[in-house]
């Protein structure tokens, strides 16, 4: 007779990774087995914080007891500690250590780093952090991730020396705020990047190193920067931004939210380094890049065409594209229907990049072989039956479907959206929500009127066409204006048997549908009345 | 190309080499032992419990092969079990955990996640003695012991 008693040991932690904090907590009172079974999981992820009320959400929270802690250190998988907390908590040393996360308080970063106060000799608390930190990361060798979050307390030469000398297989590296206030720390600090596989660093503050320009960083194929005006000291110059991913001959994946060069006091070193980066595109400097996603890569004002130019110059096979306020024309759009864009799977262009309706469109019409697409708004009238979508192999697509104000016969117009969207057969994720939409007053065809227009999606519209989605796991329909109910949700749980998560509103209280749902484990965020 | 698995109750069970390979102890057999047509003696499954784990291998015969994850996905996800998959997971108990521990022991690690998946639903929103009476495990705790472990266990946060 087999009961749940009887699963060995090593299957325990497989059902205890599906389970949420509270259910774990249950399962320790259910029996002493149990409790031995399930306690280890609970310890898996531990957070030592500096008080017993979080400031910023008001709840209490319990401290953790070093001593239980001390008897656990073989349970914990994920690390993190807040600064200002006791000593004691950082002389752990977790055998099976994967995740650790340093935070600090980012208001007490600022004022110091601003102020170019390290010169002098720290005060005594930060002395003590700065040789806690040190201890930790010498005790934790088999850490896979470091997130160091705006720490007041600026990690030294040893902090970085202790990673890039004894960390077995560090992957991953999330900096954001200051990692080293010294030439000497600095570095260390870049050495100890040479050794990760993903680097994400954000406002990074670090001390000019005249060594950045001679390291090579073999193991990097994913880079996520956020560079910042080089104006305030110490903020990482823009130039150096680039001596390091000139650095990555492996990279196969940039991020670059580049929103300082749109400072216009920047604009001549901004231009100079932009033809910088297309050159080395151009010249296949990174022959495994084929993912891209860039935020606000124009100078001054966006209208530029470095986009273009970018696109026209790539050498690769470009798989994913992102893009953020950064200009999306129609000459860039004309490069991306080329043979050579063949390649592209993932298409999502956010707010800011001038896509019109009739754009997006064109790529819907145009592009065989898109699998992920996103954009802010597509307008119904824009949609021509004559013209169908060919991306058959769609299994993502976010836009918002809205009606020209003016428009009269809508009715018969959804029901060509209705039509094309039908034929998408391998779509799991269909976002029709406003809140993708996310386009501004900058964008050419905003028109706030417009936007309380949303496509019609009750069943007397043409749901009911939907019905041909049957592999459809996620549906959203947020901030839509035509009230969906009882009827439509219903008709979800009949024909999209697949659907897992429904996120939009409701007009008025529909129990048995909403049991329905939890009853096949959808998750839902519906909201309307009385919800 | 058909392979024979043979149950721990001596019944046979011809299968194609591609549903056969879902399970990586299988497939590993099949390479070192070549191409030889002799069965397959699987000791610790029975026929009853073979025949749901073939039926579950014969309809995700095509499914693409999981590359192993390194890192924990963070969002935990039980609710995202396929509609076929439920309703194949719509069995007793002893069959469930029967189903775990042969899929744990053949290696098919999707089936190993919906099973696991399918107890932690079992097991999430339910008070501690609904969980004891879900699964007839009887309380062998103290009120102080009770006591105890719920202040001990009071500071974990949201994994």
């Amino acid at each position: 007779m087999t009961g749940i008693l009887e699963l060995p040991e090593e299957i325990r932690p497989f059902i205890g990774k599906f389970l949420d904090t509270n259910a774990i907590q249950a399962c320790l009172l259910v029996s002493r087995s149990f409790h031995q079974s399930f306690e280890p999981i609970l310890w898996q992820k531990v957070v030592i914080r500096n008080s017993k009320v979080d400031p910023v959400i008001g709840i209490k929270r319990v401290p953790i007891d070093v001593d239980a802690l001390k008897t656990r250190t073989r349970d914990v998988h994920n690390y993190v500690i807040h600064d200002r907390v006791d000593s004691q908590f950082y002389e752990l040393s977790f055998p099976h250590l994967k995740r650790l996360q340093l935070i600090g308080n980012s208001s007490a970063v600022s004022s110091r780093t601003l102020k170019n106060e390290d010169n002098g000799p720290l005060p005594f608390s930060y002395q003590t952090q700065v040789a806690d930190q040190n201890r930790l990361v010498r005790l934790n060798p088999t850490t896979r991730t470091l997130v160091v979050t705006d720490l007041p307390a600026t990690p030294n030469t040893k902090f970085w020396e202790t990673i890039h000398s004894t960390w077995f297989s560090p992957q991953i590296l999330h900096a954001t705020g200051p990692v080293a206030s010294t030439q000497e720390a600095a570095n260390a600090f870049w050495k100890a990047c040479t050794r990760f596989t993903e680097l994400t660093l954000l406002r990074l503050t670090v001390e000019y190193s005249p060594i950045l320009s001679t390291l090579t960083f073999p193991r990097i194929r994913y880079l996520n920067l956020e560079t910042t005006p080089g104006v305030q000291s110490r903020w990482l110059r823009p130039q150096d931004h680039l001596v390091l991913m000139k650095a990555c001959p492996q990279l196969k994946h940039l991020t670059w939210n580049a929103s300082s060069f749109s400072s216009t006091s920047l604009s001549l070193s901004a231009s100079a380094l932009l033809l910088e980066f297309r050159q080395a595109i151009e010249q296949n400097h990174w022959p495994y890049l084929d993912s891209l996603d860039f935020c606000k890569l124009y100078i001054s004002k966006p209208g530029g065409k470095e986009l273009t130019l970018l696109l026209q110059d790539f050498p690769n096979r470009l798989t994913a594209l992102r893009l953020e306020s950064c200009q999306f024309n129609i000459r860039s759009l004309r490069l991306l229907k080329d043979p050579k864009f063949d390649s592209l799977r993932i298409l999502k262009l956010f707010s800011g990049c001038g896509v019109t309706s009739k754009m997006a469109l064109d790529i819907l019409t145009s592009c065989p072989r898109i699998e992920v697409f996103r954009s802010t708004h597509i307008y119904v009238g824009d949609v021509d039956p004559s013209q169908p979508w060919v991306c058959k192999r769609l299994r993502s697509l976010t836009v918002c479907f809205i009606h020209r104000e003016s428009t009269p016969s809508r009715a018969e117009l959804d029901l060509n959206v209705y039509a094309q969207l039908a034929k998408m057969t391998d779509l799991t994720r269909l976002d029709l929500g406003q809140y993708s939409m996310g386009y501004t007053t900058s964008d050419p065809e905003f028109h706030l009127m417009d936007a309380i227009n949303t496509l019609d999606l009750r069943l007397k519209a043409g749901l009911g066409h939907l019905s041909t989605l049957s592999k459809l796991r996620f549906f959203g329909f947020a901030f839509s204006f035509q009230v969906t109910g009882e009827a439509e949700l219903l008709w979800m749980m009949e024909h999209w048997k697949e659907l897992r998560t429904l996120v939009g509103q409701l007009g008025g209280i529909v129990w048995s549908a909403l049991r329905a749902m939890e009853a096949r484990g959808v998750e839902y965020r519906l909201s309307g009345r009385g919800i | 190309m058909p392979v024979i698995l043979v149950s721990s109750d001596n019944q046979d069970f011809k299968v194609d080499k591609e549903v056969a390979e879902r399970s990586i102890l299988i497939k590993n057999m099949l390479e070192d032992v070549g191409e030889s047509d002799s069965p397959i003696p699987l000791p610790n499954v029975t026929a009853a419990v073979l025949t749901k784990v073939i039926e579950y291998c014969e309809h995700h015969r095509n499914d693409p092969v999981q590359v192993p994850e390194e890192t924990d996905d963070p969002r935990k996800r039980s609710n995202d079990i396929e509609e076929w998959d439920m309703k194949f997971m719509q069995v007793d108990q002893e069959m469930l955990f029967e189903i775990i521990l042969a899929a744990n022991y053949l290696d098919i690690k999707p089936l190993l996640d919906v099973g696991c998946k399918t107890v932690a639903n079992i097991i999430k929103g339910k008070t501690p003695e609904e969980i004891r009476k879900a699964f007839n495990i009887v309380n062998d705790f103290t009120p102080e012991e009770e006591a105890q472990i719920k202040k001990e266990n009071e500071w974990a946060e949201d994994r």
